[in-house]
């Protein structure tokens, strides 16, 4: 049975000059790391080239990873950085509630009238609170999807960021307060009376 | 199963150990954009596209540093005697120019010297008694003087007329 090399392993073997070791790494990460890139310019071409730029400048950087630090938190401190860079030098990406009312998810409510009840209002919550995230600020949305996502820890995240621990543990808090209170206005607190209304995202 | 929407409840009603717990839960099915399916590929071709772009760079700075070097030694191993004439007329020109400073310095003392001097004769023969006294009759005898001869030119042009 092959073993799976770690991440150190690959990264070591890179430095080496495989380019077959890099090609498993970013191939490891590309998904987590263009999701997140996508979430914060909420532009899917853009956040690829955002996540490519952080792959160049890690590899170019591969020689300071420190082998005790788990290589996704490292990586997504670039990420940051690269996405952050963009962000200043661009205006931060928000959507209208307007927008998010008229539109909700149209794919998601298409999956969702074909299931039961529960599973539908469960679902349409989900897509809620997806259109929701794209609402709050890009530092409460990146500290959301890099705890709740990518299972980073409070350390990690405050490590990506740049940012000190309470601060991360207070956006987090936040961020779930204004998601509450977002879906709150759509009516989600309210009893849901059919399925027609879940599969608009939200409730009158 | 947990009920979705006990998220919202338990953020409203301020639990918030419950409240983190059920949010994790929903957070994590939230769909996942996915990169296109050469995204992989293009990506690790620009990392080794840009290493090896770098790696030419630096040796190219290299050889140009170590070229500089080596050239600004030959400069001055060809050059050495030139520098050494340099910083002999250098020299020279230096002590020279101290010379006529403290030369000119000391001229200039001089004159300064005897320019005070004739101002202080002066100024104390002005404010002596008898030599002001003398000097105010002068003045008010030559003040008459031309009173005089404006009234009598006055007195000629008119006739004139």
């Amino acid at each position: 049975m092959p073993v799976t090399p770690s991440d150190a392993e690959l990264v070591e073997q890179a430095l080496s000059g495989s380019q077959a070791a890099y090609h498993t790494l970013v191939s490891r990460y590309a998904t987590p790391a263009v999701n997140l890139a996508a979430r914060m310019v909420q532009d899917r071409a853009l956040a690829e080239d955002l996540a490519q730029e952080a792959f160049a400048r890690a590899f170019e950087r591969l020689a300071t990873y420190d082998r005790q630090r788990r290589f996704i938190s490292w990586f997504f401190q670039i990420l940051h950085n690269v996405t952050i860079d963009y962000l200043r030098r661009n205006r931060p990406v928000t959507v209208s509630l307007d927008s998010v009312e008229r539109t909700g998810d149209p794919g998601l409510a298409a999956t969702v009238q074909d299931l039961p009840d529960a599973l539908a209002e469960q679902a349409a919550l989900v897509g809620a609170l997806d259109v929701a995230l794209a609402r709050i600020r890009p530092e409460y949305r990146e500290a959301v999807l890099l705890r709740y996502r990518e299972d980073l820890s409070v350390q990690e995240i405050a490590e990506a960021m740049n940012l000190p621990v309470g601060t991360v543990k207070t956006y987090l808090y936040r961020a779930r307060r204004e998601l509450a209170s977002i879906l709150a206005t759509q009516g989600w607190t309210s009893v849901q009376k059919g399925k027609a209304e879940t599969s608009s995202g939200r409730t009158p | 199963m947990p009920n979705d929407r006990d998220w919202l409840r338990a953020e409203l009603n301020d639990q918030d150990e419950l409240a983190e717990a059920m949010f994790a839960h929903l957070a994590a099915r939230i769909p996942t954009v996915q990169p296109s399916a050469d995204f992989v590929d293009r990506t690790v071709q620009v990392a080794w596209r840009t290493r090896s772009r770098r790696r030419i760079v630096t040796r190219l700075v290299r050889i140009a540093a170590l070229l500089t070097v080596i050239a600004t030694f030959g400069s001055i191993y060809e050059l050495r005697g030139f520098a050494v004439f340099l910083v002999v007329r250098s020299a020279v020109a230096v002590s020279h120019g101290l010379v006529w400073l403290v030369t000119s310095a000391g001229q200039g003392a001089g004159w300064w010297s005897t320019a005070e001097r004739i101002g202080i004769a002066v100024s104390d023969a002005i404010s002596a008694p008898p030599t002001a006294a003398a000097l105010a009759a002068i003045e008010i005898v030559a003040l008459f003087g031309i009173y005089a001869f404006h009234k009598l030119v006055r007195d000629e042009l008119g006739a004139q007329k």
